[in-house]
């Protein structure tokens, strides 16, 4: 007689019988080129999630890898210095039926993927050819700790927060921004197996490229605005604004007090009359805010002003002041750039 | 070319408000708007018709009330629309809705493209496109801005990490996730506007009920729509505090900056 199991997968929300052969585990697959720092990243968090699963964790990596190589051996043992149990390594990059039928055998508990192109694909394709539970855009992963789900925190809303998402189905895969992750384990006293699988895959394809012309950076698009105001003084002064903007990546405007000064032309103006803006980083640059100019900068994730005086309006609505003169704090911040 | 195009509403960012205290997101007074990724298919899939000609279907897998984007994509352009639709799909997962599509793509077969937006604007993790090909197991391309037909292939520009341009060349049938582009979304002419609502242009088909009358249900059992993911909460970052005072001197104060900006990830 069978015995009923049923009350102990309701505890263990459902895990209680693992398939027969099934080697489970947390893997994550570098289908494209070398183990880089996302890559190492990414296996820490699989780590983590492995611990706390009580699981293994795999890295695939395949590419143009040959185990001969020092080089490639080195990476397989940064990989495990990162946290991986078993480094398998094949050859070649996979395509989606490629992988499926590798994972149908070894019914993984989650699979973790970067956010490259590659990943991109080869994630949901890979969720919906084993009807597994999927994440296709996660900042972090975690295990809920009663039914030991993969936990993934999606960015909604620009990254202005995170839905946890629980991923019921088996496997778990999740396609991580590795950028978010925190710094990758480099602990030497790890042990692990490196294996070839023998497999090898389609050489990678190569498309011809072509130079992509950038898009003009404008106020609308723009990352980073460096708002120049009276406080600068002179022409010297907005010098220094453009010469940070272009340290930042980002473009340069100004206040009515700029467009008056001539340092400015209207598409640059910000304020009520000018142009609303929604920059990662506002930095105002001895600006000290008029109504329209603050309702206008509304939408910056970060606002930092420089200006010397604590009663100005925009020090209650700048995240950030510095409160010294803008343009020797210009200096020292092109200086502190460097 | 019979092209598809894969529509959606999403709420707009704009009406969405964070409830902290609640830790959910409060959607009393948000809105949805059609995708605005989406849009860019549609544009792209028109600029295919005036090359190759052929046909334009926008399909949406929604509730009933989401008719105005299957008419608001006739509108702008496409031939005629398909709204899927059921009370089953309240707790659809996207394994569930790329299952659909593929059916009515199926149904609405030659289809020799379909193209989707690269990401839901709110809350999108742009899957849809790399599953719908897991689905008819046709090939694939993400990151398009430019699309154009060659001799029965299609021949797809993509934007790739390095900011570069590479062209690919693709057998169709394919599925292709446009990016945000040079090519902007037209407007609908008003004309075009008041003709969308005339009857035939929108079909609507139903999720799974077989009663529905000829070839208007698709017929997935309920056992299919089962959730393979629920949500688990709302995790919020620390409260944005403004001003905020950085002391001590125009060095100390510029390093601080400086970490700032790292923190962000600015620099």
């Amino acid at each position: 007689m069978e015995m009923d199991l049923s009350y102990l997968e309701a505890l263990m929300g459902g895990a209680a019988a693992e398939a027969a052969g099934a080697t489970g585990g947390v893997w994550v697959v570098s289908a494209e080129g070398a183990v880089d720092d996302g890559i190492l990243r990414l296996v820490g968090k699989a780590r983590v999630v492995a611990d706390a699963l009580g699981s293994y964790v795999y890295l695939l990596q395949s590419g143009s890898l040959q185990l001969a190589g020092s080089a490639d051996a080195d990476q397989a043992q940064a990989a495990i210095h990162a946290g991986a149990d078993n480094v398998l390594l094949a050859s070649g990059v996979p395509t989606l039926a490629d992988l499926t039928e590798f994972f149908r055998q070894r019914a993984p508990q989650a699979i973790l993927f970067p956010r490259i192109p590659l990943g991109r694909v080869l994630g949901p394709g890979l969720a919906q050819t084993l009807g597994g539970g999927l994440c296709g855009y996660a900042a972090d992963v975690t295990v809920d700790p009663i039914y030991l789900r993969i936990v993934a925190h999606q960015p909604i809303l620009e990254d202005a927060a995170r839905q946890a998402v629980s991923l019921v189905a088996t496997p778990a895969v999740v396609v991580v921004d590795t950028a978010a992750l925190p710094a990758a384990f480099n602990e030497p006293w790890r042990s692990g197996n490196i294996e070839e699988t023998g497999l090898v895959w389609a050489a990678p394809p190569v498309y011809p490229t072509a130079e992509l012309p950038a898009a003009p950076l404008t106020l609308a698009n723009a990352d980073v605005v460096v708002a120049a105001g009276r406080g600068l003084k002179d022409a010297a002064g907005f010098a220094l604004a453009e010469r940070l903007a272009a340290a930042l990546g980002g473009v340069v405007a100004g206040d009515l007090a700029a467009l008056d000064a001539g340092w400015i032309t209207d598409e640059q103006l910000v304020g009520l009359t000018g142009q609303s803006v929604a920059p990662k980083l506002y930095l105002a640059l001895g600006i000290r805010g008029d109504t329209g100019h603050l309702m206008a900068i509304e939408g910056a994730r970060t606002v930092i002003a420089v200006q010397p005086d604590p009663s100005a309006a925009i020090v209650p609505v700048a995240d950030y002041n510095v409160l010294a003169d803008p343009k020797e704090f210009a200096g020292a911040l092109l200086a502190a750039l460097k | 070319m019979r092209i598809v195009v894969c529509v959606k509403r999403v709420y707009d960012p704009k009406t969405i408000r964070v409830s902290r205290s609640r830790e959910e997101l409060d959607l009393r007074e948000a809105v949805k708007i059609t995708n605005p990724a989406d849009r860019y298919a549609l544009e792209a899939a028109l600029r295919l018709r005036e090359v190759a000609g052929g046909e334009v279907i926008a399909v949406t897998v929604d509730e009933p009330a989401a008719e105005d984007t299957a008419h608001e994509a006739v509108a702008i352009g496409a031939d005629r629309a398909v709204l899927i639709t059921g009370p089953e799909l309240a707790a659809a997962s996207g394994a569930t809705i790329t299952r659909l599509i593929a059916a009515a793509v199926e149904r609405l077969a030659p289809v020799d493209l379909v193209l989707t937006g690269q990401m839901g604007l709110t809350d999108g993790t742009g899957s849809l496109a790399p599953r719908l090909a897991a689905a008819l197991d046709w090939p694939v391309t993400l990151d398009a801005v430019r699309l154009e037909p060659a001799d029965g292939e299609l021949v797809a520009q993509t934007r790739t990490v390095s900011a570069n341009l590479a062209s690919r060349r693709l057998p169709l049938p394919a599925v292709v996730a446009v990016a945000a582009c040079p090519a902007r979304p037209r407007y609908p002419h008003p004309a075009r506007i008041a003709n969308a609502w005339e009857p035939g242009l929108v079909e609507i088909w139903s999720v799974s009920d077989p009663a529905a009358g000829a070839g208007q249900g698709l017929g997935l059992e309920p056992a299919a729509l089962a959730a393979d993911t629920e949500p688990a909460g709302l995790i919020l970052g620390p409260e944005r505090v403004r001003g905020q005072v950085i002391g001590g001197t125009l060095e100390e104060a510029a390093a601080t900056v400086v970490g700032l900006l790292k923190a962000r990830r600015v620099i």
